[in-house]
């Protein structure tokens, strides 16, 4: 999935030109990964979809502005996380309910995109139910979590990106990304032992 | 029924946020230390760390149905440009500029065609 650096110059340096093919290109290369992101940042497949247009609109305009400092998907998942966080805020500082909203679908969200993974390992059905619960309990946990938390987990314990790349999407020095991720990490350990000891209590 | 989940959120807002403040730098350290371990090795002994690990590694390789935004965003391109982008609909595909190229290619044999056929019939023609 990963482009080699003769690769990306490549596809970076067609994309200034505004080649449109190397953009469909591109499009098609990132989109699954951008909207993956930011359903887990917004909670909501409909908004989560929109910003990935948004996202990939602002790459088209602001091509010129990537100096190849970092990887191209490094630079493309700081303007997703910067998209998210900015349509979060906005929605807060309207105080209006959407992001209840997001967070009241989140449950039928992931319940629906729960994948089999944990559970095709398992073979009993108790295990399997048990399984799927416990992906459930987690999804909303994350989503519980305050925005530069659940962005931290979600970028390494999900997406699985490095402490540099988490570094330059965030701006953060590599060890206040330590030091929060782990504080991130375990405010959700607590609080998935909390639904997992009362879920009526803690998740509705 | 949106206030009592407006405030179950509130309520679990607030306990995430207590929680977290009520730890001490120790506490975290040895709740992340479990998780870690148990994230280095499949054997941990702390069954909600390693369940934890195994979802958010599931979730990371969970294959998720992305729709395919390519036709809105072109559509956006294409109007926010006044059409100076993605003005042909044609755009959409990857190899835009190899079926030209077949095209023009394609309609060159066919004019040499044309000539060639012109070029060796209409004497015929001419010596009937």
């Amino acid at each position: 999935m990963d482009l080699s650096s003769e690769e990306e110059a490549s596809l970076v340096a067609s994309l200034k030109a505004r080649d449109e093919a190397a953009f469909n290109r591109f499009v098609r290369l990132y989109q699954e990964r951008v909207f993956r992101l930011l359903l887990r940042m917004v909670g909501d497949r409909g908004e989560a979809e929109d910003l990935t247009q948004d996202v990939f609109y602002s790459v088209f305009k602001n091509i010129d502005g990537f100096r190849g400092d970092s990887k191209l998907s490094t630079w493309l998942y700081r303007i997703a996380t910067n998209h998210s966080k900015n349509r979060l805020q906005y929605f807060e500082r309207r105080r209006k309910s959407r992001r209840q909203e997001f967070d009241e679908q989140a449950p039928h969200i992931a319940e629906e995109r729960a994948t089999m993974a944990s559970s095709a390992i398992i073979a009993r059905p108790d295990q399997q139910a048990e399984a799927h619960e416990m992906e459930l309990v987690v999804r909303r946990a994350i989503l519980a979590l305050d925005e530069q938390q659940r962005e931290l987990v979600i970028l390494r314990d999900v997406e699985g990106l490095s402490y540099e790349e988490i570094k330059d999407i965030t701006g953060l020095v590599e060890g206040t990304v330590k030091s929060r991720l782990h504080r991130a990490r375990a405010t959700l350990v607590r609080l998935i032992e909390a639904a997992t000891e009362d879920p009526r209590r803690t998740f509705p | 029924m949106t206030d009592s989940r407006e405030s179950r959120e509130a309520e679990l807002r607030s306990r995430a946020k207590d929680l977290e403040q009520k730890m001490s730098d120790d506490d975290v350290h040895e709740l992340n230390a479990r998780v870690e371990a148990a994230e280095a090795s499949e054997s941990g002994d702390d069954d909600r760390a390693r369940a934890l690990v195994a979802v958010l590694r599931n979730m990371r390789a969970e294959a998720s149905e992305a729709p395919n935004v390519l036709p809105e965003v072109q559509k956006t391109l294409h109007v926010r440009s006044r059409g100076r982008f993605y003005r042909d609909r044609f755009s959409r595909t990857e190899a835009r500029s190899t079926s030209w190229i077949l095209v023009l290619v394609a309609v060159l044999m066919l004019i040499f065609l044309c000539a060639w056929v012109y070029l060796t019939l209409t004497p015929m023609l001419v010596l009937r």
